[in-house]
């Protein structure tokens, strides 16, 4: 009977608490459910793109003299396949082409017969540059070598025949020619091969023609493979998926042992996609958990505001008779109250939440209400541990449990076994051991096939959040209570003459002030926390995006650019452009190895795109592109090329180029000069880069492969202009924006956009109702004393003196607190996940903006919760007196 | 002796409002307060003895008749220049030790801290309570806190004193002790001296009892 009269009281007499405990309940499910949904969701999205990005699930070799049709069902048996397609491949001696007076022939190449229907089944396969999509096509580097286009007569010479003439349609490039080329079958750990350079594609029916006759000569030199597309039907999460797609495979190769081996195209993406699925969990988790934790926080701090009332109100149950199971029956009706109102405004704004982050559709409806209902769960049990626990705690302790003494003088117990000096430490040494390793956050533990997450990876900056935050409320504690001196000039601006005794009253209070301190230096640090490394993280994908496209536009052009083309004069003149820079885009050979070599002007090249410090071995990228400029033969060396060839900068090294006289490729020396890492446009690790000047003198080819632009404004207008202008036929234009929506190649492929936005909106929430909530739950407990101020005579100014410098103190102290130790956090963060970068961070991005807007939340909420406790206080003193008395 | 008047009010009355239910605390009272005026204030409780006390410090509003301090000054610069309030209640700034409490008041006038300091130590040995200088008020027994509350009230040299039962919560020597102590302290000084009470012994200290019933003042000698 008496529980909805005790709930209308509740509601009505402390609305604040109520309201604020249901907010922060609230906040609490919609952060919960919005990292739940979005990990569950990543992942599947993740799985679905690396499925996406596979053209050919599974390459399936026949060995010589195995029947088709036997392999063809036992594939149907293991699994639904939805397209399914005969590859033949055949080893030839070498490509020939007469171009004028010229004869240029290649090495060892490889011709492939496929089916009519194997473009539509398998379009990502190629990418379709010049002439026709039928008959003979060759590769973009095979053309370049023996100077062809479509049209041209190509000699194949195979083995053991005599050579066949065919005719070029068309020129096409593969991008996925490492898995298409791929040598199935050979063991995992060994080395992987390169494509062929030098490559024909034809249709089946003439393959055959020219080709059977080989394979019954020469056996060895052709491969059958059947190309099969499996049923996508797997589980969401990319470890999940990798493991049934690996069990698939396992099965028909049980099946078909002897007569054929896979090669699982599928299992290796997404083995790779596993680990960054997984990096991503951890990297949603470490960014948007303390959110929820500082909610938690914030919920439990708002209910033991009301503590002392609770304990009134108890004996004054008491008092009345009524027993401690009825207390406490109460207080478990207010905490389903509480908790029931969260949970209705906590599911309305997860809904709202979460369907901003995840596109909502009879798919995702199940993931969101479930994390939903999961939250909902976590809310009610938050309003219990808020509301019945300290209610159960302060029947047990009695009425007067905390004396004056304990409560002014008593050090916590953390302080006294330093706890915080502790974290600190085990931070260091953590942090120390995970740089040691090289930052292995993600770890495939050997004999394993499963990967994991090395999760004490972040016992350092977890560490060094909770123990910076102790360390410095030990640092404010000391403040106040040994140095009042310097309290009493920290207060003067605020608090004026009263200053001194202000500090003396905010040194008994410091308890309080400490707890406020604590929560709002938490709030402020995951905000800056999370604000550094969400802009950090979003700037290296830009880099990692303009490291793959070249600059934010990249023109490159079947034919290249001759140094008077009008394509050039052409671009120049398009409105838009702060930089334009030529690049020379050749192959050269180091030894027997072929490697990609890039001529720049390096006085230059910075105009057009950005050349970081990171991607040079001295870390210098100035230093290093001086170098280059003084050295006229001078080259950057690729780390693996120069740990290969056992190389040093100085070095001198030959390299075989192709010169325009003879398109034979002849020796140019070289001097090493530095070694690079990685450069715009550079698809792999070994690759060179040298003074375009001297590519043409050395070569007589002075023309350029590509070329690179910087927008003034928006890229994609400016690729757009460039696109009207040249037309598509023979050009490729590619602009930064498109290409880091289409990156996959780690994790900074995931789109933690909607995220980020939403985690920094609830960091201003979370400030905003931390500073506020503090500042005027904790003032409106000590009202009684500003009444008591307010009847010995204290007028306005002397009130704000008090109000002020308390506010002031729990501002300053939090705000600085927060934010060195969230600049710290984010450093640690960037540094523990540099994995998570390619190339890693030279320095962190602060967003100054953000960073402005957090500072006026807090200071806008300090001023207001100044200005509630300021009215609050002009109430009668008396009638205050005796309210609380 | 000056001529003056500290307090004069005609037909002060004050009503509390419960929702929409009118509750009459005080009816009507017509008096004035000179210099060195001694009134005790007595009846039973309930009868408006602490709201008209309220009114006369300036804490609470009048809302029929009219109340006017005309040698004191206007009402926002009565406490604790011109008067010293001591409260039924504890009325101690939790936060501050006895002694800090008790430079409030000069604090708040404009002294410096140091002067302030000097005039805390001052009073707290005449009253015997230098002893408990830096306690805090949760380590007071009530009657310590009600003589610091006391201290407090006394220590702006106000030349108006206005007491809500301070012997409430003090045995007999004790608070023979400090009304011997109040009224030395004053010594000599125009100071006006206003103090609602139970005790009779107490009432027989002041030069006239004003009582108090239902509301309705009636002004007395003693």
């Amino acid at each position: 009977m008496m529980i909805i009269p005790w709930l209308k009281g509740s509601f009505t007499k402390r609305p604040g608490r109520m309201l604020g405990a249901i907010a922060g309940i609230a906040i609490t499910m919609a952060l919960l459910s919005a990292i739940g949904s979005f990990i569950s969701y990543s992942g599947a999205s993740m799985t679905a793109r690396a499925i996406r990005n596979v053209p050919v699930d599974w390459q399936v070799q026949m060995a010589p003299g195995v029947s088709p049709d036997t392999v063809r069902t036992e594939i149907a048996k293991a699994t639904k396949f939805s397209a399914f397609e005969t590859a033949m491949y055949a080893d030839v001696k070498g490509l020939e082409a007469k171009t004028g007076n010229s004869t240029q022939r290649t090495g060892p190449g490889r011709v492939v017969g496929l089916g009519d229907t194997y473009r539509k089944n398998f379009p990502a396969e190629f990418r379709y540059l010049i002439g026709a999509r039928d008959g003979v096509l060759t590769t973009q580097q095979c053309a370049a070598n023996l100077h062809i286009q479509p049209g041209d007569s190509i000699a194949i010479q195979r083995r053991g025949l005599p050579p066949v003439q065919v005719k070029l349609a068309g020129v096409i490039e593969l991008p996925y020619a490492d898995s298409f080329f791929q040598a199935v079958g050979l063991p995992p750990n060994a080395a992987p091969q390169a494509p062929p350079d030098d490559v024909l594609i034809m249709p089946l029916a003439q393959w055959h023609a020219l080709f059977d006759e080989q394979a019954q000569i020469r056996p060895d030199s052709i491969r059958t493979q059947f190309h099969v597309r499996i049923d996508h039907n797997f589980p969401a999460d990319p470890s999940a998926a990798y493991t049934h797609v690996q069990r698939l495979a396992n099965n028909l190769e049980a099946g078909i042992a002897g007569s054929a081996v896979i090669g699982n195209n599928l299992a290796a993406r997404l083995s790779a996609v596993r680990g960054d699925a997984l990096y991503a969990r951890v990297l949603f988790l470490f960014l948007g958990l303390p959110g929820a934790v500082l909610a938690v926080l914030l919920v439990l701090f708002i209910t033991a505001s009301g503590e002392k009332h609770r304990r009134r109100e108890q004996e004054l149950l008491q008092n009345h008779g009524a027993s401690s199971s009825r207390i406490l029956g109460l207080q478990s009706a207010e905490a389903i109250g509480t908790g029931t109102g969260g949970i209705l405004v906590g599911v309305v704004l997860s809904y709202f939440v979460d369907t901003i982050l995840i596109p909502y559709s009879a798919a995702t409806s199940g993931l969101i209400f479930g994390w939903i209902a999961f939250a909902a769960a976590t809310g009610l049990v938050l309003a219990i541990v808020a509301v019945v626990i300290p209610a159960w705690r302060a029947l047990h302790a009695g009425a007067s449990y905390i004396t004056a003494n304990e409560r002014v003088f008593a050090k916590p117990v953390w302080q006294r076994i330093y706890l915080d000096l502790i974290f600190l430490a085990l931070s260091g040494i953590e942090f120390w051991r995970t740089a040691s390793s090289g930052y292995a956050v993600v770890v495939a533990p050997e004999g394993v096939a499963s990967i994991a997450v090395n999760y004490e990876s972040f016992i350092g900056p977890f560490f060094l959040w909770v123990g910076g935050v102790m360390l410095a409320l030990r640092i404010f504690d000391w403040f106040l209570t040994r140095k009042r001196t310097f309290m009493d000039v920290f207060l003067a601006p605020v608090a004026g003459r009263l200053s001194g005794i202000v500090a003396a009253s905010l040194s008994r209070d410091r308890r309080y002030l400490t707890r406020g301190i604590l929560l709002v230096s938490l709030a402020v640090s995951f905000a800056v926390s999370t604000a550094i490394f969400n802009t950090t993280y979003n700037a290296q994908a830009r880099v990692d995006a303009e490291l793959t496209n070249g600059s934010d536009v990249t023109v490159t052009g079947y034919a290249p650019f001759t140094p008077d083309d009008p394509r050039i004069k052409q671009i120049a003149a398009l409105p838009g452009i702060a930089g334009m820079q030529l690049m020379q885009h050749r192959f050269a050979y180091v030894g027997t190895d072929m490697q990609d070599l890039y001529g720049i002007d390096p006085n230059h090249i910075n105009e057009a795109t950005t050349i970081s410090d990171v991607f040079f071995g001295n870390r210098n990228a100035a230093a290093t592109l001086d170098s280059l400029r003084k050295q006229k033969d001078g080259v950057l060396v690729s780390e693996e090329t120069i740990r290969d060839f056992q190389l040093k900068t100085g070095d001198p090294v030959n390299l075989r180029l192709q010169f325009a006289g003879d398109h034979a490729y002849h020796i140019v020396p070289f001097h090493i000069v530095g070694i690079v890492r990685e450069f715009p446009t550079a698809p792999n690790d070994s690759f060179f880069v040298t003074n375009a000047s001297y590519i043409a003198e050395a070569t007589g080819n002075p023309n350029s492969e590509v070329i690179l632009l910087r927008a003034a404004k928006n890229p994609e207008t400016l690729a757009a202009a460039v696109k009207g202008a040249l037309g598509s036929a023979g050009v490729k234009v590619s602009e930064i924006g498109s290409v880091q929506r289409i990156i996959n190649s780690g994790i900074t492929s995931v789109d933690l956009r909607g995220l980020t936005s939403l985690e920094l909106v609830f960091a201003i929430i979370l400030l905003a109702s931390s500073v506020g909530l503090v500042l005027a739950l904790g003032m409106a407990e000590r009202r009684r004393n500003f009444a008591v101020l307010k009847m010995i005579g204290a007028g306005k100014k002397e009130l704000d003196a008090f109000i002020r410098g308390e506010t002031w103190v729990i501002f300053a102290g939090g705000t600085v607190a927060g934010g060195i130790l969230g600049l710290g956090v984010a450093w640690m963060l960037v540094k523990v996940l540099s994995g998570v970068f390619d190339p890693p961070p030279e320095f962190l991005s602060v967003p100054w903006i953000y960073m402005g807007i957090l500072l006026a939340t807090a200071l806008v909420s300090t001023i207001a919760a100044s200005s509630l406790i300021s009215r609050l206080t002009r109430q009668s003193a008396v009638e205050e007196i005796r309210k609380q008395a | 002796m000056k001529n003056e008047v500290y307090v004069k009010a005609e037909n002060l009355g004050h009503t509390f409002y419960q929702g929409n239910i009118a509750i009459p605390a005080l009816k009507t009272a017509t008096f004035t307060i000179g210099p060195r005026a001694r009134i005790a204030i007595v009846g039973p409780s309930g009868s408006g003895k602490s709201t008209l006390l309220h009114i006369i410090a300036g804490l609470a509003r009048e809302t029929s008749g009219a109340i006017a301090w005309p040698a004191l000054g206007p009402r926002e610069t009565l406490r604790p220049w011109q008067i010293g309030f001591i409260a039924q209640e504890q009325s101690l700034v939790t936060s501050l030790s006895v002694q800090e409490n008790i430079e409030l008041p000069m604090l708040f006038m404009g002294a410096k801290r140091k002067e302030a300091e000097a005039l805390a130590q001052d009073i707290l040995n005449r009253l015997n309570l230098a002893e408990i200088a830096d306690k805090l008020p949760d380590e007071l027994s009530g009657g310590q806190m009600k003589r610091a509350a006391s201290a407090r009230a006394l220590v702006s040299k106000p030349r108006l004193i206005l007491a809500d039962e301070p012997t409430g919560q003090l045995d007999h020597a004790t608070a023979r002790h400090f009304l011997e102590t109040l009224f030395d302290w004053i010594e000599g000084a125009d100071t006006a001296v206003v103090m609602t009470t139970h005790d009779r012994e107490v009432a027989r200290y002041m030069d006239e009892i004003w009582t108090m019933d239902h509301g309705i003042m009636k002004e007395g000698a003693k």
